[in-house]
């Protein structure tokens, strides 16, 4: 919340945060954190969009051979939510290309429940960045 | 070194108990209204009336969202 209003304390416009929270499946809950500020540089519209596309105009070009397929199916199953167990998180959500494939989320979400239920474990926006991805793993 | 040691025993030290998220959501947001209302930037939520609680640490939990 204090990087939000941090981020929208120049803006000339609207200056908004919301903040919501909600049931997800198998007892988790969702809090998601947004503003109308500006993200960074590096997040804004950036590599990960053009990573995604420069992939997927690969594969659909066709004609490339048994290497360089491989390198094409890589490139795009970072970006893939089919792959989490829930169907409903990409790689990318927390390995973000644009921040050197580090956490670049600015959503906050909160687990519980899955295979250990009533423990909680946390997406941490760069609260504790020697350990971000060291306490964190995917559903599993 | 140090500083690695210092991250871990945070984590070590984890208070566990059921936590009411919504509540503290309120509560950071009750913290930082003098810093929104400087700031003209306006506050809106949709709290789920039904979440279940979860266990975790309250502070560490109140410290992710307040930053």
């Amino acid at each position: 919340m204090m990087n939000s209003i941090d981020a929208m304390k120049d803006l000339d416009g609207t200056r908004e945060l919301s903040i919501q929270s909600q049931r997800g499946e198998n007892g988790q809950v969702l809090i998601s954190v947004s503003d109308t500020g500006r993200g960074s540089a590096a997040t804004e519209g950036g590599a990960e969009a053009g990573l995604e596309a420069q992939g997927l105009a690969a594969a659909q070009a066709g004609g490339l051979d048994p290497f360089h397929q491989v390198e094409v199916l890589g490139q795009l199953e970072i970006f893939d939510p089919n792959l989490a167990v829930n169907n409903n998180l990409a790689c990318s959500y927390c390995h973000d290309p644009a921040a050197g494939y580090g956490n670049g989320s600015s959503v906050l979400s909160v687990f519980t429940g899955g295979s250990n239920p009533g423990s909680a474990s946390i997406t941490v926006h760069g609260a504790f960045p020697n350990n971000r991805i060291a306490k964190r793993s995917p559903n599993s | 070194m140090d500083e690695a040691r210092a991250a871990a025993s945070r984590f070590v030290n984890l208070q566990r108990e059921l936590v009411d998220l919504n509540e503290v959501i309120r509560e950071m947001m009750l913290l930082l209204h003098s810093e929104a209302t400087q700031f003209a930037v306006l506050v809106r939520t949709e709290l789920g009336a039904d979440l279940p609680q979860v266990m975790g640490d309250r502070v560490q939990l109140q410290q992710v969202l307040m930053s």
